[in-house]
Formats: structure tokens, sequence, C-alpha cells
């Protein structure tokens, strides 16, 4: 061996070492932040919440915990093993979803307290020590009734629960949130309305929404906190859409098309080209039989 | 004249002893069917003593009671042509992709090589690592077929198996594709694939109809790309990239409804007014070729551009 490629080799493993310590940078987590402790108690909600939030910001690199399916060449390590279980108070966490290191980014922006919270609740149920210790919130069986006002476009829902007699009285102040249908899922139409003291919340049905070839519309308003009021759901029909015209692109005469749709202008300029070649040719030969019968 | 009209008189008569023959044949049929029904409501393992052959998945011949098989709701191949040649009437499907949000997790190619049964070196979706020159950022760019309105790649297919539906999809049809590859060459955006090679597992898809919204099998020799998972959005479901990636970059719809649906958060928004807030753009629009695929900017990014280890275009300085 050379003493060049000695000196190669050398620099090559450096570069390695140099590289893979840059995205395991080692974390510096003060005391204090270690020791810090949730100001909830978890509960099956709040873990499901994290969970929620875990599937969409972190399994991409983390995996799920526990299956050993995270990127380990980028340093995100399993967060389901017992070794991290033990080795990481909830305050340690905490902080690194706070911080970020190296090829973790920082979440400090991305999630309020209580979403960290509840994410941490998630990697925590994953070790066998953890208890759900804390109360569901109390849930309030709540309805809603739905009414239309064709002159104004406007939809109004009327939210009701029972008293401790078991009548029924107006809900005030929960909010209601009116979605429209459509293809891959609800889409929001204007801001969350809480209920006023009659329990009723409205909405404007703004005029450019396409609907079907009729115009209809397939309206759902539900309870944004459906933990506490629980999942109504209610539906409506209304024929306040812009209605569609159907149109086939395929019918078009276009360039793109098949044979069978093919621009006019093509069609008789090919053949005028061709019938006129060919009568020039006929013209030519009657022609020279002329000259020869001469 | 006379005799003209001769011809027609007798395919008229034709036509209507046909007819009753029909008639007489589904009345016949009804009654039969409606006889069983009753038969059967009174016994339901009723047989009716018709036994018919049948081939076992272990290679031996059974007999079986007629009234016991069932038809398996399989389309032929036919079929799926017909009805993937005329593609979903009163849909136009958009997909908007958002560069802010992708950081190269590459789950969009892994789910559409899987379901579309391509080689780890064949993508119908890719994602590329680009650089807008100067003192730039750069970012990473996932680019499927962008389904033009106006497509170059159909105008130079020779034997029309590349082809436009009313639903705004390019399809290629495996079945006509004589591999002359012009489509690849007329293609600006490189979107197409060609198969070089005898496709991934093909002793496992020997038997398999080709599924033209699928393009399964695969085809040696045969022109192959992105399809929007023409099969999914007639199940109703959002195309496989889309729903497989894990940082919301995907957004698709319907622009008849005006609404996109991103594949993360399943959230659903107007589509022209993601397109207006975002200053969203369509690639090499100066062509005009009306780009199905919107791109909105690498703004407000969730995640460093890091490639390797590095932070920059690994080509861009050599040292």
């Amino acid at each position: 061996m050379t003493y060049l490629n000695k000196i190669k080799i050398f620099v090559l493993v450096f570069m390695f070492i140099l590289f893979t310590s840059s995205i395991n940078a080692q974390w510096n987590i003060p005391a204090d932040a270690k020791n810090k402790k949730p100001p909830i108690d978890p509960t099956h909600t709040l873990v499901k919440t994290g969970k929620d939030l875990y599937k969409s910001n972190c399994a991409s690199c983390h995996g799920t915990p526990g299956q050993g399916n995270n990127i380990a060449a980028i340093g995100a390590t399993d967060l389901g093993t017992a070794d991290y279980q033990h080795s990481h108070s909830s305050g340690q966490t905490f902080f690194q979803v706070e911080q970020g290191n190296g090829g973790m980014p920082s979440f400090r922006e991305k999630f309020s307290s209580d979403e960290k919270w509840c994410l941490i609740f998630y990697i925590k149920s994953f070790d066998k020590d953890f208890e759900i210790s804390g109360e569901e919130l109390k849930e309030q069986k709540a309805d809603l009734r739905l009414s239309l006002v064709e002159k104004i476009r406007t939809v109004k829902a009327y939210a009701t629960t029972k008293d401790k007699s078991g009548k029924e009285i107006p809900l005030e102040g929960a909010e209601v949130q009116f979605f429209i249908k459509r293809m891959f899922g609800n889409m929001q139409i204007g801001e969350l309305v809480p209920t006023d003291n009659k329990g009723m919340a409205s909405i404007k049905i703004p005029e450019n929404i396409p609907g079907d070839e009729e115009g209809k519309l397939n309206l759902l308003v539900k309870f944004k906190d459906t933990d506490t009021y629980g999942k109504v759901i209610k539906s409506k029909t209304i024929k306040w859409g812009s209605k569609l015209k159907i149109v086939n692109i395929t019918d078009k005469r276009e360039m793109w098309g098949s044979l069978h749709r093919v621009p006019l202008w093509v069609l008789f300029s090919y053949f005028g080209m061709t019938i006129g070649v060919w009568l020039v040719i006929g013209y030519v030969v009657f022609q020279i039989i002329r000259l020869k019968k001469l | 004249m006379k005799e003209k009209k001769n011809p027609e008189k007798k395919s008229e008569k034709k036509s209507t002893s046909r007819r009753d023959f029909l008639k007489k044949g589904l009345l016949a049929g009804a009654g039969t069917v409606l006889a069983g029904g009753v038969v059967g409501s009174f016994n339901a393992f009723a047989q009716n003593g018709e036994k018919i052959k049948v081939l076992g998945s272990d290679g031996k011949v059974m007999t079986v009671d007629k009234s016991h098989l069932q038809e398996i709701g399989l389309k032929t191949e036919e079929e799926m042509q017909v009805a993937g040649r005329e593609g979903i009437p009163g849909k136009k499907w958009v997909m908007v992709i958002d560069l802010g949000k992708c950081k190269n997790a590459r789950l969009c190619m892994a789910s559409c090589q899987h379901a579309h049964e391509l080689k780890p070196e064949q993508h119908h979706i890719n994602v590329l690592r680009m650089d807008r020159g100067g003192d730039t950022s750069p970012f990473f760019m996932p680019k499927p077929c962008q389904h033009c309105d106006n497509p170059p790649c159909t105008k130079v297919c020779p034997v029309d198996a590349t082809f436009k539906r009313q639903d705004g999809i390019v399809l290629i049809d495996n079945e006509r594709c004589i591999g002359c590859r012009f489509c690849i060459a007329a293609c600006p955006y490189s979107a197409r694939i060609f198969n070089w090679s005898d496709p991934k597992d093909k002793e496992k898809y020997e038997d398999v109809e080709y599924n033209i919204e699928l393009n399964v099998p695969q085809k040696k020799g045969t022109v192959s790309k992105c399809l929007f998972s023409a099969d999914r959005l007639r199940e109703g479901k959002l195309p496989y990239c889309v729903s497989a990636c894990p940082n919301g970059v995907y957004w698709f719809g319907d622009a008849n409804e005006d609404a996109v649906t991103n594949g993360t958060t399943k959230e659903t928004v107007p589509f022209k007014k993601l397109l207006k807030d975002n200053a969203a753009y369509t690639l090499l629009p100066e062509l005009g070729t009306k780009p199905s695929v919107y791109y909105l900017p690498e703004k407000d990014r969730l995640f460093p551009f890091e490639y390797e280890g590095k932070s920059d275009m690994e080509d861009k300085n050599h040292s």
C-alpha cells in the first residue's frame, strides 16, 4: 500500500466520523428541562390527539414506535423501545421536540404547548409503566337542527342540549362548523360560528360554490368540539350551488384527438392536396395521350 | 324502387321475429328465476340437480352444484379498456404540489412504484433536486406527469395508444403501444419511461388481465407513465402518491368542484383560492401545454434542504 493510499483512507475515515457526528449531534439538556412535568394528566383523548400529530409530523423519520421502521441513517431513533423510554423523561422529550438538533427540526412554533404534551403522552404510552391517570372531559349530549332561509341563502343551525330534568334547552357558546361535501373530503365554508343565547349559529352560503348538474350541494353541519358534544353530524341537500355544465373535452376536434376527431382544416388541407396532385398527374397523362394521337 | 323496398321489409320482418324470440326468452328466463326463488325460499340449500365441472386451484376437476356457484365481480379486459378510454364524466382532476413542504421523504415514489410494478430505477413520479440559480436556496420538486390539456405526446402517437380522456387524464394502452417512443421525445417534462427489459415479477403477472387504468402488468418494449392513479379515482380514493406523502405536499381534487384535498391532513380547501393565495405556477407555461399539475413556490419551508449531509447542491461547485 502506497503512502498516498494510506492518506486517502485516513481522510475518508475522518470524513465519515465527521459526517456521522454532525447528524448524531449530542443533546445538551439542562437539568430543569429534564424534570419538567406535564401540566395535565394523560387521557385517552389526549393520547389519540398525540397519535394523529405523530403520524403526520414525526412518523416520516421516526417510523411507528416499537416497529423499528425509523430512518436510523439520519439519526432518527425508534421512540418505542424500552431503552429509549427508560433513558428519556417526559421533560427531556419535550425539550428535544422544542429545540430540535442536528437532523431533527425544531417544533417550537409548529405545535402549541398542549399539542407537544399530547405528542409526549403518545410516545410515553409505549412505556409499560405508563398510566392513563387523567379524567376525560364530561360529555354534554347535544343535538343540532337545521333550517334554511331561501331568500338570503342562509343556513341556521339550532343547538340544543338537555338540562337535569331532561327538558330541551338551547345550547349557548358551542362552536359549529359548516362543510360542503366534496369528492375526497369535506370543505369548510366560513369560519367557526359560536351559537348565540338562542342556541343558533347561522352562515350565509357564498354564491360561487360549484354544485352538481342541478346546482345541488351536500351540506354537513357539526360541532367543532366532538369530545364534549358528541359526534353529531347533520346533513342537508341545498340547491344554492352553481350548476355544473359537463363538457366532454374529447368531443372537440383537437390536434391531440384521435383519428376520429381530426381538426377539419387538417382533413381539408390533406385531402385537398392529395386530390390536387392526382388531378395534375391525370391531366398530364391525358395531354400525353392527346400528343400521341396527333 | 320496388326492388329496393323489398330487402328493407325482409330485414324488418327478421328483426321483429328476433325481438319476439328475445321477449319469449326473457319471459321464460324470468319465470325460471322466479320459480327458483320461490323454491329457494323454502329450502335455502335446495339443489336443482345440475352439476358443473370446475377446475380447482389445486388442478383437480370437481363437480359443483350450479346453485352454489357465484360470479366474481371481476371486469374483463375489454370492459376495462372501454371504461379506461372513456374516463369519468363530469370530472377534471387537478394536483397541487406545495414545494415548501417537501423534504425528499420519497414515500410517494415508493408507493407509486409498488402500485405500478416498477423497478427502483423507473419513475412515474420523481423527486428532483432543483436550483433556481444565483444565491437562491435549492429545493426538492416532485414531478409526476403533468396531464396537459394540450398534450404534445398524444399528437405524435402513430397508433392511438396514448390518449387523453374526458376527465383530463393522459393514459397509455400497453396493448396498442408499438414502442416507437415518439411520445417520450415529444414530452417536454420527461414524464414517460420505457420498459427496456422484462418488467418486475414477470412470472407473477403472467395470467393477470391488463388493467389500462393501472398499467399492470407492465410489458417489455412499451412506454409507461404516471396515470394519476386512475384506478383509485374510480373508487373515489386519492392517488397512491398523494395518500402516501407524510408531509402534506400534495393537494388533489376535482377542478369542476373547485376543491382540493390534502393527502396527509385530509383538509379540503377551495382550489382556485389556494392557487391565488400562494402564487401558484405551472411548469414550462410558455409551451402552451396547459398542465393539470400546479406548483406552490417553496416558501415557509418546513424542512431545510439537506441531501447527503449537504445543504446546497452537491454538484454546484466541485471542489
